[in-house]
């Protein structure tokens, strides 16, 4: 019984990277699917809301990353950003619909809105409005947004001198 | 809630998606421009790309059958009207390219002859009744145009002006036998009369008469005007001698000429006017 079980979950795994698979293949290769009016069906991200809201933030976080990583290979803009993104939205669904809202189709309509609006906004704002817009945008997205990451990833070097110096101890 | 962000399972997402990041940034700064990981399904991803992209291009003609008839109509009204531009900006170029060459000839012989005072002029229409290939021009007396007039095509002979109308004349090709002209040869410097016989001017030939039997005229020689007679400028070319033959009247040699301008085809030719030297008249 479990070497069953455990064949059944190795098809569904097998089966879920399959889909993965298949759903890039229709999305990055021009002519498989309508392109109505002139937009594009981007079938990658209700792929990992839905894996997420049905196996769990992990499974989420993992078959995203992986959809996500098919849509760089085929991207031409910063190579990593769909794996992250579509990683961190199949994550956040499993979590959210794990302690916060039900298993339906109304709450994966939300969720798919949400994922969709917030890539085609960020998406928008890098490679269109910054490339066009005035010097000030570039400068806050080429120098003082990166600075803001820099400053704020080493500054577990600030907490852990100042820590030594004084001697206090962590307060949980 | 709560308990999720201090479970172990979070920190294992933290540290995956760290891991994505950290990615970003190794693509960001490597000179390849990519990720590991994507690097890593790049493997795993190109052989279903390409059997996506095989697939794509096989049915993408069966999609076409889907599109209405109107369009492709519309689609070959379009390209039919491109084709017909193009074609007219095709003949068009074709005429300006001819028009320039025979401009760059005329200016040729303007510069080596400035004294002469041109006008151009295009054929109009061609005697059809007349074997010796006659022809009107679209210029007349209103233009300056007489009597008498050297017709040519480049530095070529082509004829003479044989009659004038106000705004038309007709002229008179070298292939008549009745157009003399006072010719010399180049390279022997002999001189002679240029006309033709009607058997010749048949297949557009002319002749040099009046060489002697132990002339230096020899096939390849050029023959042009001499200005004696005063009708016909120097050095105008006539045409290319062929072969020398025996004249039948008597004991001379003539020398059968291929004319340096094909009188059938011209359409643009300068009729002179004037020029600076004086002759005798040549004889009809």
């Amino acid at each position: 019984m479990f070497k069953r079980e455990g064949f059944y979950i190795f098809a569904k795994r097998i089966l879920l990277l399959a889909l993965c698979i298949l759903t890039a293949m229709f999305q990055n290769t021009e002519g498989l699917l309508p392109e109505i009016f002139g937009s594009r069906f981007m079938p990658l991200i209700p792929l990992a809301v839905c894996i997420g809201i049905f196996r769990g933030e992990m499974s989420g976080l993992i078959y995203g990353a992986i959809a996500g990583c098919f849509w760089d290979v085929c991207s031409s803009g910063a190579d990593g950003i769909h794996a992250f993104y579509l990683a961190f939205i199949g994550c956040a669904a499993g979590v959210l619909t794990h302690y916060l809202m039900r298993r339906n189709i109304v709450t994966q309509y939300c969720l798919t809105t949400v994922s969709c609006v917030i890539f085609v906004l960020i998406y928008w704002f890098i490679t269109v409005y910054i490339p066009v817009g005035d010097a000030e945008y570039k400068a806050l997205l080429t120098f003082y947004l990166p600075s803001a990451v820099i400053t704020i990833a080493l500054s577990f070097v600030s907490y852990f001198t100042v820590k030594l110096i004084t001697g206090e101890k962590r307060n949980d | 809630m709560k308990n999720f962000f201090k479970s172990s399972e979070f920190k294992v997402i933290m540290c995956i998606l760290a891991a994505l990041l950290a990615g970003m940034l190794v693509a960001a700064f490597s000179s390849s421009g990519t990720s590991p990981f994507t690097a890593a399904a790049d493997i795993i991803y190109k052989p279903f790309q390409q059997a996506a992209a095989y697939i794509a291009e096989k049915t993408s003609d069966w999609k076409a059958s889907f599109v209405s008839s109107s369009v492709y109509k519309d689609q070959i009204a379009e390209l039919e009207s491109e084709i017909d531009e193009y074609n007219e900006a095709l003949a068009d170029y074709e005429r300006t390219k001819q028009k320039l060459q025979a401009y760059e000839e005329f200016l040729q012989v303007k510069e080596d002859n400035p004294d002469f005072e041109f006008i151009s002029a295009s054929v109009v229409s061609r005697n059809t009744s007349d074997i010796y290939d006659s022809f009107t021009l679209d210029k007349g007396s209103v233009n300056g145009v007489e009597v008498d007039n050297p017709v040519i095509y480049g530095s070529c002979v082509v004829g003479i002006v044989k009659e004038v109308g106000t705004a038309t004349c007709v002229v008179k090709t070298i292939l008549d036998p009745s157009l003399n002209i006072s010719v010399y040869e180049i390279k022997s410097r002999e001189n002679g009369y240029s006309t033709t016989t009607a058997a010749l001017s048949y297949e557009g030939l002319c002749k040099m008469s009046g060489l002697s039997k132990d002339t230096a005229v020899a096939p390849g020689g050029i023959v042009c005007t001499s200005g004696l007679g005063g009708i016909f400028p120097r050095n105008l070319i006539v045409g290319t001698v062929t072969e020398l033959q025996n004249e039948t009247a008597d004991v001379s040699l003539y020398a059968v000429i291929e004319p340096g301008a094909d009188v059938n085809t011209v359409n643009d030719v300068l009729i002179i006017t004037a020029f600076a030297s004086d002759s005798e008249d040549s004889t009809e």
